[in-house]
Order: C-alpha cells, then structure tokens, then sequence
C-alpha cells in the first residue's frame, strides 16, 4: 500500500508533465499561425514565406519566446516563494523584487532621450540592466533586513516586502510625474505588463529563457528538501534538510527568476499566483515535480493569453495587455477548479 | 422594535449597539455609507465647460461668454496660446501652461499649469478675467466657481481645421479682434479648402459659430484630400502668430495622386499609438492628400501591434514618436523590412504636427512634402 502511493504521485506527474509539454508545443504551433494574418502549417513546416510573412514568423516567434519564457519565470518564482512563506497568497511580486526591478527601470527611462542614439534594441537592454539591477538590489536589502540571528524571518520577509513594495510605487509615481509625453507612456505600458517584442532582442529573449530553465531545475533538485520543509523546519531538520541555507537558496533563484521576468515585459499579474495553485489542485504537491509542472503550466497559460489578446485585437480595436487577459481568464477559472476541489473533499 | 419617536428611535439602537456590537458596527459602517452617497450624489462643480446640452454636444460654449473687454487671460493649452498670439492679444496673457512655447515669445508668460491638470491656485492668483481652454482639458477645471468669482471660461472642441478655423473666429470676437478673427479663419479655409462656413456673429444672440461648410464638425464630409479642392499657390505658412500664411494654398495638386497614398501615423513605439480615425493626425493626413490606413476604425487612438501594422502594409510610416533633438529610432522599424513593396519610413517631430492650431497649414504643407517617393 504504502508503496503504491509513493509511486502514484510521481506517474501522475510525470504524465502532466508530458502532457504540458506536448499542449505547449501544440499551443506554439496554432500561436505562431493565428493572428491578423493567418499562416499555414505548411508554410511554418516548409519555410517558404514570402517577405512579410517571413517577418511575420519571427515577430510571433520571438514574442512566443518570451511569453514561454516570462510564464515560466513567474509560475515557477511564485511556486517557490509560497512554499518559503508557507502562505498560499504570496506570489513573485510580494516581497518587493518586483518594487526594486520598477525603480531600477523607471530610474533608467528618466535619462533615457540621451540615449536614443543607441538605438531602440540597446535601449531596450538598459532599461533591461537597469530593472534587473533595481531588483537584484531589492532581493540584497530585504535579505539583509530579514536576517536575524542567523535565520531568514519570513515573517519579516513579506512584511517588509509588501512595505517595500509600496515604497517602491511611491518613488516610481514620483519619477513619473518628472516625465512627459512619449516617455511616460512607455513607463505606464512597461508597467502594466507586454510581451511587445518589436525592440527587445533575441539575446535577451534567450537569457530569460535560459533563467528560467536553470531556475526550475535547481529548484526540482532541492524538490524533497521543500517537501520536508513545507511539513516544519523541526520536521526538515529530522531528514537531513539544513532549512535555513534552503530557504537563502531559495529566495536568490525565486528572486532572479522575478528580476529576468519583470524586466523584459513589466508586472504581468496572476500567473504566479494561481498556476501553482492550479498545479498542485490537479498533480499534487510535491515540489520535485511541481516546479516542472509550474513551469510548463505558466508558459501555456501565458502563451495561450497572449493569443486570445491578439486574436481579439482587431475586434476591440486596440491591443489589450497581456496582464488583463490574464486576469480574466484566470480568475474564474481558479475559482472553478478550487470549488471542485473543495466539492470533491466534501464527498471523499 | 416599534419606533414611537425620533428619541425612541436613538434608544433602540443604542440598546442594538450594546447588545450586540458587531451588529452595532455594521449598523454605523451602513449609515456612513448612506452618508457618503448622498454627499457623492450631490455632485461636484468640475464639470464641462461646454455648457451646452441637447442631442449633439456644441462644438464651444461661445454663446456662453459675455462679451467684455478682457484684459487678463490665461490660456490652459497650447494651441489656444497660438490663437491668442495670432489675435495680437499675447499681450493680455498673464498665464500659460508648460507646455506654451510658441511663438517663442510667450515663454516669458508665468505658467500656471503643468500642461495636463491645471494648477487651480495658480489661475487663481494670475487673476484672470478670461480662461480659454480646448475641451478635454477643462474636464478638471472647476468652471462654475471660476464663472460665479466673475471669470469666464471660454472652451472650444478643436479637433480639425475647420475647428481651428472657428476657434479663431470666436476668440477673435471674445477678445475684441473680430476681424483678425475673422482673416485668419478665412486664410484657413481658403488654404486648405474648407470652404466659407457661416461667420460668427458678434454679440449673444442666436446661430452656431461657422466651422466650415465642407467638412462639418470636423471629420467626414465635404474631404478637402481628394486631389482637386483646394486650389494652387504657394505654401501657407504661419508666422510668428502674426499671419496664418504669406502665400496661397498649400495644394498644388500635382504631386498627389488620385485616391492618396496610403499613411499610417505612429505617435509611440512602446506602446504602438497611432492616429486612427477622428484624430489630429487623421485630419492632416486627409489634408494632406493621403489615406488613413486606420479610418475604418472607431477609436482615434488605437495600440497596434507589429503584426497589425504588417497587415495594414501602409504605403508610408510617419513616425512622430521621438522629441524634438532626439535622434530618429529607425531601428525600431526594423520589423516591416526594407526594399520594394515596404513601407517608406518619415521621421517628424515638429509640433505643428501633434497640435491642433494655427499653423495646420503648415503641418498639411510639411505632411505633403513627406508623402512623396
């Protein structure tokens, strides 16, 4: 018996795990030929496109990256962030990484018409650089003020992350009302969320990826250790588990994962709360997997609301942010799934 | 509980209260609800300067400003500041907003506003007798105070040439310059061939200012863009607010070819704004002889994304992102390719082009230029 659920768990999630990817490739596909234009799968399989259509491919292959890229980062940063707070609500942009990366790129706009002569993609790079500076000094200070006796105080932590947070709105509304113009407009756009990709580089596009990729591994490595963690650091002490270098480890990669994500696309909400949570309702909780799960859950999740907004584009007459969809399309949908779970515990 | 009377009635909530003080909160936290919403309902006096009602909202509240010597005026947009300039009234300006720069001297003027939200204690100590505004801007203004303290706000909806026109004609008479008003309208429509519209009659009584017979309240009909309307001649430029042209019309109706080139006009990169359908940008291009890819639209200022402007395949790009000095961001553009069949790239920053205003002869004039292979 004991042997059937040790090993029930894992088949589970091994075949989410298949199926995710195969979803996600299948997503890819349709996402790359859907939009104002469509493509066919055999001008996508063959190559033979003419000049537009080639430029089409690598605009919505590019975009496509990113939004993989930035879905995976979130979902598997929120993963890990609720395990280190052991508090279902937390998410990437609670404890104040987010805050840090929304000065550090806001700082760099101000001076940024200096810099129009390099070009947009360059620009694109330092307001990159300088959101992923902002957040990794946020993740350097609120570890530091978190630090007590030798132990990181979670509790401290998510206090005096969403303080931070506010302090960090403060300073960002502050420079903004310094700006003008076309230059606010792209403050208050970076801010709300975008996969527009037209000035961000492949370079780029690949280094989040690859974050994200080398985050979700670390972190499935140190899976049983989070296991044990999330039963009690006495409890995790007991199988060998150092909990306190865990969770220092834990909040760097969670951290890096937010700073690579947010500075290429801005706050797009809610795919780092409620993928896990979705995860964990459908496959379980055990963190080996789960971050694997996240990860592939947030990149279609994302994927698939960066094509419904650009599927509805031409209907509403002007491009909705990805962070809007998904809101809409998350929400209720978390909320159906919580209420059959909750239904199915009623009747078990 | 039976309520025989108003002191019965405190008894009984105060028994409520000290028998059950959640429910006592509750009942406390409803009736400062109740409050809050009757005191919301009442409304505040920051309202439209428009003052008028009805079926179709009038295009300025001219018939609304007395008619009096004004000699302290304080202009909350730019291209009102023009206006007043081209009147040869800049020397009763005693306040202007950030973003009033021309002619250049105006910038002497104090500024009493930012440019979006208007700084209400600095209009205030300026003493104004007169506030013009373009509607829009006066959403945050509390017209009814400043109109009850004795100033008097005039608001004017200027979205295309034939509003400026009619813009020039009113002020004209507001400030006392009926007949500058009236010649620098006229020099408008004749050079981009609006056509006469109804003059704008001194004093209160009656009839809606002219603005423009051929092109209506400022969109579609009577198209001025269509190769053949407007007349020859030389350019109309405007001066240093002292004439609108020295020339004839801007049209020589060579150049353009029937049906216009197609434009796409971007404002922004990030997001991609651009000039859809009933915007500044619409209208000079319309002007100017060309197409608006976005004119079947119904927003004026969509986001696009770089697949949309793939598929919209303009035959021009003008690209009025960047400010003055900047550098133009031609790699931004890098997305809709180069060579035959691509769309010709026009970088313009110039402000004639995003303000509705006096110099739209100008702007039509310089749009032109650019529309050419």
């Amino acid at each position: 018996m004991r042997n059937e659920i040790r090993h029930r768990e894992p088949v589970a999630g091994w075949v989410g795990v298949l199926a995710l990817a195969v979803g996600l490739v299948v997503l890819l596909m349709a996402y790359l030929s859907l939009g104002h234009v469509s493509l066919t799968p055999l001008d996508l399989l063959t190559g033979e496109l003419d000049a537009t259509y080639g430029l089409l491919l690598e605009l919505r292959l590019k975009r496509a990256a990113m939004a993989i890229g930035v879905g995976a980062s979130l979902a598997v940063s929120g993963c890990a962030f609720q395990a280190l707070l052991r508090n279902a609500l937390a998410d990437p942009f609670i404890v104040g990484v987010s805050g840090g990366a929304a000065v550090g790129g806001t700082l760099v706009m101000l001076p940024l018409a200096s810099l129009v002569a390099l070009g947009s993609a360059l620009q694109a790079t330092v307001v990159f650089a300088g959101s992923f500076a902002g957040a990794l000094g946020a993740t350097v200070l609120l570890f530091g003020m978190s630090w007590v006796r030798g132990m990181i105080a979670t509790n401290h932590l998510l206090l005096m992350g969403v303080v931070f947070n506010f302090f960090a709105s403060a300073v960002v509304m502050f420079m903004k009302s310094l700006l003008v113009g076309h230059r606010l407009h792209e403050v208050l756009f970076w801010l709300m969320g975008t996969l527009a990709s037209e000035s961000v580089s492949w370079g780029l596009v690949l280094l989040v990826a690859a974050i994200a990729v080398w985050g979700t591994m670390l972190l499935s490595a140190w899976g049983r250790g989070l296991d044990a963690l999330a039963v009690g650091e006495e409890f995790a002490h007991g199988t060998g588990v150092d909990p306190e270098r865990l969770k220092r480890r834990l909040f760097v990669v969670a951290a890096l994962l937010v700073a690579g994500a947010v500075s290429i696309a801005g706050f797009v909400g809610f795919v780092g709360l409620v993928v896990p949570h979705m995860m964990r309702l459908v496959f379980g909780a055990r963190h080996r997997l789960l971050f694997a799960l996240c990860a592939l859950g947030g990149a279609f999740f994302l994927l698939a609301s960066d094509l419904v907004a650009r599927l509805i584009t031409p209907l509403v007459g002007t491009q909705l942010p990805v962070g809007v969809l998904t809101s809409l399309v998350g929400g209720p949908l978390f909320i159906v799934m919580l209420v059959r779970a909750q239904r199915h515990e009623v009747v078990s | 509980m039976a309520l025989k009377s108003p002191s019965s009635f405190g008894q009984s909530v105060g028994r409520l209260i000290s028998a059950n003080p959640s429910q006592g909160a509750g009942l406390f936290a409803g009736l400062l609800l109740v409050l809050a919403c009757c005191v919301g309902c009442k409304g505040s006096d920051v309202a439209s300067g428009s003052g008028a009602g009805g079926e179709e909202e009038a295009r300025s509240n001219f018939e609304q400003v007395p008619r009096k010597g004004y000699s302290r005026v304080v202009s909350l947009t730019p291209n009102m500041t023009e206006m007043v300039a081209l009147l040869g009234a800049e020397g009763l300006l005693v306040g202007r907003t950030a973003f009033c720069d021309y002619p250049s001297s105006v910038t002497s003027v104090p500024m009493v506003s930012g440019g979006v939200e208007p700084n209400v204690e600095a209009l205030l100590a300026a003493r104004p007798d007169l506030v013009v505004v373009q509607k829009g801007v006066d959403a945050k203004l509390p017209v009814d105070s400043l109109t009850k303290a004795g100033v008097s706000v005039y608001v004017s909806k200027v979205e295309s040439a034939a509003d400026v026109a009619r813009t020039l004609e009113e002020l004209g008479v507001i400030l006392s310059q009926p007949k500058r008003g009236r010649e620098a309208a006229a020099e408008v429509r004749r050079a981009l061939g609006l056509g006469d519209g109804a003059s704008v009659r001194d004093g209160a009584s009656g009839g809606r200012s002219g603005d423009g017979a051929s092109t209506g309240d400022g969109a579609s009909a009577g198209r001025s863009g269509d190769g053949a309307s407007t007349g020859d001649g030389a350019s109309g430029r405007s001066g240093d607010g002292a004439s609108v042209r020295d020339g004839a019309s801007v049209r020589d109706g060579a150049s353009v070819r029937d049906g216009g080139p197609t434009v796409l006009m971007v404002h922004g990169h990030r997001p991609l704004v651009a000039a859809g359908p009933g915007s500044w940008g619409d209208e000079l291009i319309r002007l100017a002889g060309g197409r608006n890819v976005l004119a079947g639209g119904n927003n004026p200022y969509p986001t696009l994304d770089a697949e949309w402007v793939l598929k919209l395949a303009p035959e021009f790009i003008i690209d009025t992102s960047f400010a003055e000095g900047e550098g133009e961001p031609a790699d931004f553009w890098a997305f809709v390719g180069e060579g035959p069949g691509r769309p010709v790239l026009r970088f313009w920053s110039e402000p004639e082009v995003l303000r509705p205003g006096p110099r739209v002869v100008r702007a039509v004039e310089l749009l032109r230029a650019r529309l050419v292979r």
